[in-house]
């Protein structure tokens, strides 16, 4: 149990309710943001992060994790392109951080492709570290299997593809909106997603970024000399962990090695 | 997007065993007008926190809520935004928790709190799949408490590690997957993918074998004879009915677990009818188990407003 911890909504700068969970902790304390990943993977993780929330929570820090618009508990109908999730993000952390704790620290956490999101947060706020979980670091390869999960769905029931990956662009581009594991999205959240390729980092202080890669996952590091991750400079490092952003054989709520390698990055 | 605007969310905290279980409360326009339309409580998916598989359950809560229903998303300790963890463990262990009831006290803890703030209305519960499940163990446990659940793909069968028992497969199942197979006998590709064994070859085999030298005898057999059946759901399910609780069953018509509820609650225990007294069946045409496209998503909320109004207007 967490004790001091809100749970309520809050309005966004366009006036959609945002669920979000926070912990206040120690006033000296940094604050530390979780980005979630988007559509089911978020799903999925839901009860990892609020375990790793209550986890730093109980070592003092100040914890935000909240929901994008159009996703989890929050507002609005269907996912928002991930600028706006970014827009949200940085609103956020500036009403729970510089507003009530000016001076403090401030940590980033993002799974997934909230990692994507936060790496653009922590250069626009500044923010003082940034652990990144199992990042989508090939965004060719993240949109591929975005779209299997609608030809998967038509190859269960129909037994065969009747709309292809081409046919599925086409719809988009035509206005319509296509179901990715029940999240109906559109052409501007697809496009959404280039802006935050880490091919384009640049510039970060590396010290400042931890990133964990699940051992044996689809993600290495360093075999590839154009890996933006090997470019980039950022700390990485193997673990073994459950991939929680999916269905997993082996159930885990909380994930010691990845708390306990986090812990000692954000506060050496 | 325009109706968010009428729609009021927030979030109830109910302390259970010195931790908070948690639920998202969604509601109208009107929600204090006495006598109205009956609470509806949305459950996790398994291990899905109480949003449902692809938001689903929001959609929902928000449409009702829209009509003067009073929604909760419930979230049990251990899931979603509640409080406490579930144990670790192969993941089949943890969806046999919820498959032996694991949830039912937690959420009948609930019902209570919310039955207090709202002693006039009825309640319903609604759950997908594992959450169907806690709904029917609930509502034959404590049928003064639940006035109709709604159970979209009830699974009869307790998970296993592996996919079934072969022994389990039920002869609806079976001819289904035969059926996907013959569609594919003149695929080049499909063959392709066999003979460079990237396919289930034993999977394949085994189905071919029950197909062709089980089909006659298994079609004789009774609720007993059923392995790894969830007996104490059947016996809640049957129970429901003598309760006089109104229950929709909605089913996906290439789930499994229409074809495994087919083969045994329905054959054994609804002699084979999709209407009985308090009990009604749908079937939503081609959908898979999630609902994951829109028009399976809205056919099912269709069938559950009418079920709604017909069974619950004031």
């Amino acid at each position: 149990m967490c004790e001091n911890q809100l749970c309520d909504y809050v309005t966004n700068r366009r006036g959609v309710p945002l669920f979000h969970q926070f912990a206040s902790g120690d006033e000296s304390r940094p604050l530390v943001i979780f980005c979630n990943p988007l559509l089911e993977e978020a799903l999925f993780c839901r009860n990892h992060l609020t375990g790793w929330f209550r986890h730093l929570a109980n070592k003092n820090y100040n914890v935000l994790i909240f929901d994008y618009q159009g996703s989890g508990n929050s507002g609005g109908e269907h996912p928002v392109p991930a600028n706006r999730m970014l827009e949200d993000l940085i609103d956020l952390a500036s009403r729970y951080w510089r507003k009530h704790h000016a001076g403090q620290q401030l940590f980033l956490i993002g799974i997934r492709f909230g990692f994507n999101i936060a790496l653009k947060a922590t250069e626009l706020l500044h923010a003082d570290k940034l652990i990144g979980v199992e990042p989508i670091i090939d965004l060719d390869r993240y949109r591929t299997a975005l779209f299997r999960t609608n030809l998967i769905a038509q190859l269960s029931t129909s037994g065969k593809i009747v709309t292809d990956r081409k046919q599925l662009m086409a719809e988009l581009e035509a206005g319509k909106r296509i179901s990715l594991s029940g999240h109906e999205i559109d052409l501007e959240f697809i496009r959404s997603l280039d802006d935050f390729d880490l091919r384009n980092v640049t510039g970060m202080e590396t010290g400042r970024v931890k990133i964990f890669l699940r051992a044996g996952g689809k993600i290495s590091f360093g075999k590839k000399r154009k890996n933006p991750l090997r470019k980039s400079g950022f700390a990485c490092t193997s673990i073994e962990m459950e991939p929680f952003w999916a269905e997993t054989k082996y159930y885990s709520p909380a994930h010691s090695i990845l708390y306990c390698q986090a812990d000692r990055f954000l506060d050496p | 997007m325009s109706h968010t605007v009428r729609i009021r969310e927030k979030v109830l905290s109910v302390a259970y065993r010195a931790q908070y279980m948690r639920a998202i409360e969604t509601t109208g326009p009107e929600p204090e007008k006495p006598g109205d339309a009956p609470i509806v409580i949305f459950l996790p998916a398994g291990l899905k926190y109480s949003v449902g598989p692809g938001r689903l359950f929001v959609r929902y809560a928000r449409k009702l809520a829209l009509n003067g229903f009073i929604c909760y998303r419930f979230d049990p300790l251990g899931i979603g935004i509640s409080d406490g963890s579930l144990e670790a463990g192969p993941v089949h262990k943890a969806w046999n928790f919820i498959e032996k009831g694991g949830f039912v006290e937690e959420l009948t803890f609930f019902i209570h709190h919310v039955r207090k703030k709202y002693p006039e209305r009825k309640v319903v519960i609604c759950g997908l799949c594992g959450g169907a499940i806690t709904a029917i163990l609930l509502a034959h446990r404590y049928p003064e408490l639940v006035d109709g659940v709604i159970s979209i793909n009830i699974e009869p069968f307790f998970s296993t590690a592996l996919s079934r028992t072969t022994g389990d497969k039920t002869i609806t199942h079976i001819n289904s997957v035969m059926k996907n197979y013959t569609a594919k006998i003149f695929s080049g590709t499909a063959w392709r993918r066999l003979f460079s064994l990237q396919s289930d070859v034993r999977g394949i085999l085994r189905i071919g074998m029950l197909f062709l030298t089980q089909n006659r005898k298994r079609k004789k057999r009774g609720l007993q004879e059923f392995k790894n059946l969830n007996h104490p759901l059947a016996t809640a399910f049957s129970g429901m009915q003598q309760d006089g609780t109104e229950h929709l069953m909605l089913f996906s018509e290439h789930s499994r677990c229409w074809h495994d509820f087919q083969e045994t609650f329905f054959t054994h225990l609804m002699d084979s009818k999709t209407t009985a007294p308090f009990q009604e069946i749908r079937v939503i045409d081609q959908a898979n188990h999630e609902l994951q496209f829109e028009e399976w998503r809205m056919k099912a909320f269709d069938y559950i407003e009418k079920w709604l109004q017909r069974n619950f207007s004031t």
